[in-house]
């Protein structure tokens, strides 16, 4: 297997990672690997202090990414109405800490720089098959690429919603990322029904795969296409900690060195189990 | 390989406006929070808490190193310990409570809902006590007086400090009452002029700047210095020279905060648990070995520097069973003369101001000469005709 991967800023530092991204991209069994956060806690306290870890990984089980400043291109925290930077040390996980005000749900914004992989043509149609990305595979072969490799940017916009003890309009509000995953409700506060919108530079993207993977049980995976209006749907059947995420792939700037330039979207937050209904005995 | 003269002018820059940003309580930190070295009485060097049967044993120290007679220049000063008596602390993190002695969940709510204030004689007796949130006042024993420096440390072998010992019932405090969370304090003129909590944290240079804030102030205090010094040392540890990442090298151990260094520097001592550093401190605790086990080994690797072998693990006084439990003090010596002050500090700074302009002057006319003649090489060839 042939893959060449450099990083975009041309650092050895962000050489390292992006080598470990990319063959972890390429590892086992093919599948291209996710980018999530993944907070010591979902609902913290006021006051408490709260550690970030960036992770990579396939089916929601992953490896720890320390901080590397050369790759963060925005990492805050959104709470109370204002974005604070998350703090962190070089070359440490958790990528970073804040602490939480706890008074309404905040949202942690992870945006990295590019790094370029390239990967083998069969491999590269592989991967775009597994994130519903066929039409790229249609458009490659239209232009006679097919067996090009598969040469990319790739960039990561994470999320992370925290619960607080009321909900905020933060938890549904874009965060300015170049392709983001936003739900219609604050899905901390607790609801089977997950809606929400797929956007790509702050504008509905239609067709895009969404998957949905429930950590505590990897193999329970939900899948649905954004219409139209960018929006998607679903039941999440259980309480936990889940994982949102989608990819898009676009064309590369002109004068780039890759092909295209993929957008890896991801959302994490913990549904809380649904409260018990009522005593109607005890409220007579 | 010789380093080219080149290379080490900047690094000398760097250093010196490194040396200007760091507060100048780190330049002038050593042991035992030195926040003011004019003014020695003002430094907290020791805070013990810990139960003697239905009494808690309370131990604050002043005035490090302490050799010369009195009379002393203690009575600007108070000296307060603070009790939190009402903040919720666990203990499910092993980490924490190797380290801290337990958790505390909601730092920025620490307040003190008990406080032992105390004013000192200049020769060292007790001037004024007063106690708030405490019950039976008058059954709180209060001793004050200079004593061997308790401190189990070879630089302080042989040196006395300045004691405030307190004897506390039980039932001083709210029935039931299972975790203390305490912090000692030294105010002039109202102003908070340092701090004890946890030994071995605000003495280290990358806490200084705690030491004149109360303890819900600290956990974003930290975050700011994580950040601030994050920056520096990434800046520097990304040049190719090895200069600078030398320096990284240095503010990483000297200055940079930890990951686990982001809680309050209070002390907390639990009776679920038997009493032992850092679940309270007691005098025969060890405390320079035992912060190294948890990170912190400045202290201990001095202990090896400056003592003999075996490290001694006890202090070099044996204490005392009987009230006030602090050994006898060392005799005292005759005060030293004040060391004259010196032309040297400006002479040097004069220099490496000097070599910094020239450096500058050197580096622009290179920079310059090297663009033209990049300029100057781009330039295409003509066609031949």
């Amino acid at each position: 297997m042939v893959v060449q991967v450099a990083p975009f800023a041309g650092t050895a530092a962000a050489g390292r990672i992006a080598l470990t991204a990319a063959a972890l991209l390429v590892a086992g069994d093919l599948r291209a690997h996710d980018f999530w956060i993944e907070p010591s806690t979902f609902h913290p306290a006021p006051g408490a202090t709260v550690a970030v870890g960036l992770r990579v990984g396939q089916d929601f089980v992953g490896d720890p990414v320390p901080r590397s400043s050369r790759l963060i291109d925005q990492f805050v925290v959104r709470q109370g109405g204002h974005d604070q930077p998350v703090v962190g040390l070089e070359n440490i996980d958790p990528a970073g800490w804040f602490r939480a005000d706890g008074q309404s749900t905040a949202v942690i914004a992870y945006r990295s720089h590019g790094a370029f992989v390239e990967l083998p043509a069969a491999e590269f149609e592989e991967y775009l098959r597994q994130e519903g990305l066929e039409r790229i595979i249609d458009i490659r072969a239209k232009r006679g690429d097919r067996a090009e490799p598969g040469r990319e940017h790739f960039y990561r916009y994470a999320k992370a919603l925290l619960a607080g003890e009321r909900r905020s309009g933060a938890a549904t509000q874009p965060m300015g990322l170049a392709y983001e995953i936003v739900p219609d409700d604050d899905p901390t506060v607790g609801s089977a029904a997950f809606d929400g919108r797929v956007l790509h530079q702050g504008e509905p993207l239609a067709g895009a795969l969404v998957v949905a993977i429930l950590r505590s049980d990897p193999s329970l995976r939900l899948a649905a296409r954004s219409d139209g209006q960018g929006a998607f749907s679903f039941v999440l059947p259980r309480a936990g900690v889940w994982l949102i995420k989608s990819v898009h792939l676009v064309n590369a700037s002109m004068f780039s060195r890759a092909d295209w330039d993929s957008l890896w979207a991801s959302l994490t937050f913990e549904l809380p189990r649904p409260q018990a209904p009522p005593d109607v005995r005890s409220s007579r | 390989m010789k380093t080219p003269a080149i290379l080490v002018l900047p690094v000398l820059i760097l250093v010196v406006a490194l040396f200007a940003l760091v507060p100048p309580g780190i330049r002038a930190s050593d042991h035992a929070d030195p926040v003011n070295l004019e003014e020695p009485e003002s430094n907290l060097t020791d805070l013990f808490f810990y139960p003697s049967g239905d009494q808690m044993i309370l131990i604050l120290c002043v005035r490090r190193a302490l050799t010369t007679p009195g009379p002393y220049n203690l009575e600007p000063f108070e000296y307060a310990v603070h009790f939190d008596l009402q903040s919720r602390v666990t203990f499910d993190s092993e980490e924490d409570r190797a380290r801290y002695g337990g958790t505390i969940p909601n730092p920025e709510g620490l307040r003190p809902n008990a406080k032992i204030r105390l004013r000192l004689n200049n020769d060292a007796t007790l001037r004024e006590k007063s106690f708030e949130g405490l019950k039976d006042p008058d059954r709180i024993r209060v001793y004050a007086g200079v004593r061997e420096d308790p401190f189990n440390f070879p630089r302080f072998f042989d040196r006395n400090t300045i004691a405030m010992v307190l004897s506390i019932p039980m039932s001083s405090f709210p029935e039931g009452q299972r975790d203390w969370i305490l912090w000692g304090t030294t105010y002039k003129d109202g102003k908070q002029i340092d701090h004890v909590g946890r030994s071995n944290r605000t003495q280290q240079a990358r806490f200084d700047s705690l030491n004149v804030l109360p303890p819900n102030e600290h956990v974003p205090e930290i975050m700011r210095l994580l950040g601030k010094w994050n920056e520096v040392f990434t800046t520097l540890n990304n040049f190719r020279e090895p200069q600078p990442k030398a320096l990284a090298g240095l503010i990483q151990y000297v200055l940079q905060i930890r990951k686990y260094d982001l809680a309050p520097d209070v002390m907390i001592y639990s009776n679920r648990f038997p009493p032992k550093f850092p679940n309270g401190r007691q005098l025969l605790d060890d405390v320079a070995a035992l912060t190294c086990q948890t990170g912190d080994c400045i202290l201990q690797e001095i202990s090896f520097i400056e003592g003999g072998w075996p490290r001694r693990t006890v202090n070099d006084k044996p204490f005392l069973a009987e009230w006030p439990y602090l050994a006898e003090p060392y005799p005292e010596q005759p005060q030293m003369a004040p060391s004259q002050p010196s032309i040297w500090p400006w002479i040097i700074g004069l220099v490496i101001l000097v070599a910094i302009l020239s450096w500058a002057v050197v580096e622009i006319i290179r920079r310059s000469v090297l663009w033209l003649w990049r300029r100057r090489s781009r330039r295409p060839a003509l066609a031949p005709t």
